[in-house]
């Protein structure tokens, strides 16, 4: 039997672990297990037996799933393991977005509610804390959108005025066109003229509706206006272009 | 027409800044995660994707905010209280299963449990009519005091992750207690070393502290007692870890 296919046989059984490697450092040689499928079935049965905390966030999910259903108590090793060794994360991550703490613990606690529901999703195609990460932020970023207060917050900023006489893209017929045509070129205007702090705060002030204080202690910055500087000194560089890319626009369109 | 003219910018600017088919996936991101001067082709010119990988790099960042620590092991605390709570939200999929069941199950289940119900309601009636003094409500059941979550031990520390082996754990005090019992465990809850104090803090062993230096994950818990050696209050199960990381 080829070592491909050897590997396909072992995935099939246990995708998490061999995907990752973790684990899989025990399959290393093949040859010395003789067949793929056997070598996948002892590292699951390592799996069963090293310790919790011995186990990568990966594993402990091929625990968790493999786990004899009766086994309740190994089951649940497994996933107060893999909680607990993440709640620091979860915490600092929903302290940026929340105003106090009460609040960052409940976002916290709905997102792991969120991932347990959600674990048997979980493919393997990425890290178990890329996974993680991606529900945090889509479970924060739709709290700040439908939390009042940041809403009249961001509405305020709503009255700023980059482009002047911006061509209405939304009549005639053209207008998906038009549109993504404009898109582009701010795309190109935003990375020609701003550094890598001001795109991202502009990006997530603008794109993800992310409020400036949430932005400065989402990226640590320790600056006296924190977030906001970046914002200005944007406008200011994207201001002294943008007549020169009116023109290049006007010029194109003939 | 000032606000109409924000508005179509607003939209202009989410357009801009929206996901392209170019964009990479999180799990493509995650490999530049921890190579901070290594962008890719399409990332090196695409502030939505530079901004993705900053928002990643943040989550896996150990490194708390001034001031953030305290708030971090306290909603760490909470979770762990409340760990039971968020598993027993079930997942779909099981309750799918429940719910087709449920469905076979709704009409005779109704048949029984609508004159069962009636029946228990004219019962309780009935005795409630009949007995003019309120019911004494005995609160233990045994002599064992009960523990309520409110009453719990604030844990001061250590707990998440530590940066070296901490020399002592420490509670908050609790009125009317006589003594603390406190245990560490292995995170299996296997018992690793036990002490008991009339402080609110323990002084860790150095062979315990040794320990810990081997990027173990360990748990640990204090228990209030009073004079007769019951139990007052207990904490919440409390891990950690030392990690260079």
């Amino acid at each position: 039997m080829s070592k491909d296919v050897i590997a396909q046989i072992g995935f099939e059984m246990y995708p998490l672990a061999i995907s990752h490697g973790r684990v899989s450092s025990m399959l290393a040689s093949f040859d010395s297990f003789g067949d793929g499928a056997e070598s996948a079935r002892q590292s699951g049965d390592i799996i069963q037996s090293m310790s919790a905390d011995q186990l990568s966030d990966e594993d402990l999910i091929v625990r968790y799933r493999s786990s004899d259903s009766d086994d309740v108590r190994q089951r649940d090793q497994a996933i107060n393991e893999l909680f607990r060794r993440n709640y620091s994360k979860v915490a600092r991550w929903c302290l940026r977005f929340a105003e106090d703490r009460e609040t960052a613990a409940d976002l916290a606690q709905e997102i792991l509610a969120r991932v347990h529901q959600n674990l048997d999703d979980f493919q393997g195609d990425s890290r178990f804390s890329t996974w993680l990460f991606t529900i945090a932020r889509n479970h924060c970023l739709n709290f700040l959108r439908t939390n009042s207060r940041q809403a009249t917050a961001l509405r305020a900023n709503v009255e700023e005025n980059f482009f002047e006489a911006l061509p209405d893209f939304r009549s005639g017929p053209y207008e998906v066109a038009e549109r993504e045509a404009l898109a582009q070129e701010i795309r190109g205007l935003l990375n020609e003229a701003l550094d890598e702090t001001e795109k991202t705060v502009f990006t997530l002030h603008y794109g993800e509706d992310v409020p400036l204080e949430s932005i400065t202690r989402l990226l640590g910055l320790r600056n006296q206006s924190g977030a906001k500087a970046y914002v200005v000194s944007a406008r200011r560089k994207l201001s002294r272009l943008v007549p020169r890319w009116k023109a290049r626009v006007e010029n194109r369109r003939g | 027409m000032g606000k109409r003219r924000s508005m179509l910018e607003r939209e202009l600017l989410k357009t801009a800044m929206a996901r392209t088919p170019q964009c990479l996936s999180p799990a493509e991101l995650e490999r530049l995660v921890s190579m901070p001067d290594d962008k890719e082709g399409h990332v090196s010119s695409c502030a939505r994707c530079q901004a993705e990988l900053t928002m990643m790099r943040a989550f896996e960042s150990d490194e708390a905010l001034p001031g953030e620590g305290a708030a971090v092991t306290w909603i760490g605390s909470r979770l762990d209280k409340r760990l039971g709570e968020i598993k027993a939200r079930r997942a779909p999929r099981e309750r799918r299963k429940e719910s087709l069941l449920e469905a076979l199950l709704s009409y005779a289940r109704l048949r029984v449990l609508v004159p069962v119900a009636a029946t228990i309601a004219i019962v309780a009636a009935a005795f409630l009519l009949r007995s003019p003094k309120q019911p004494e409500l005995s609160a233990h059941l045994d002599n064992t005091p009960e523990v309520f979550r409110s009453q719990e031990i604030e844990v001061v520390g250590p707990s998440g992750k530590l940066a070296k082996a901490p020399e002592k754990l420490e509670w908050e005090t609790v009125p009317g207690a006589e003594n603390y019992r406190v245990e560490v465990m292995e995170v299996d809850e296997t018992p690793l070393w036990s002490s008991a104090s009339k402080d609110n803090f323990v002084t860790i062993p150095a062979g315990l502290r040794a320990r810990m230096d081997r990027r173990k994950a360990m748990l640990w818990r204090v228990t209030a007692l009073d004079k007769q050696n019951r139990i007052i209050r207990s904490s919440q199960v409390q891990r950690f870890i030392v990690s260079d990381e």
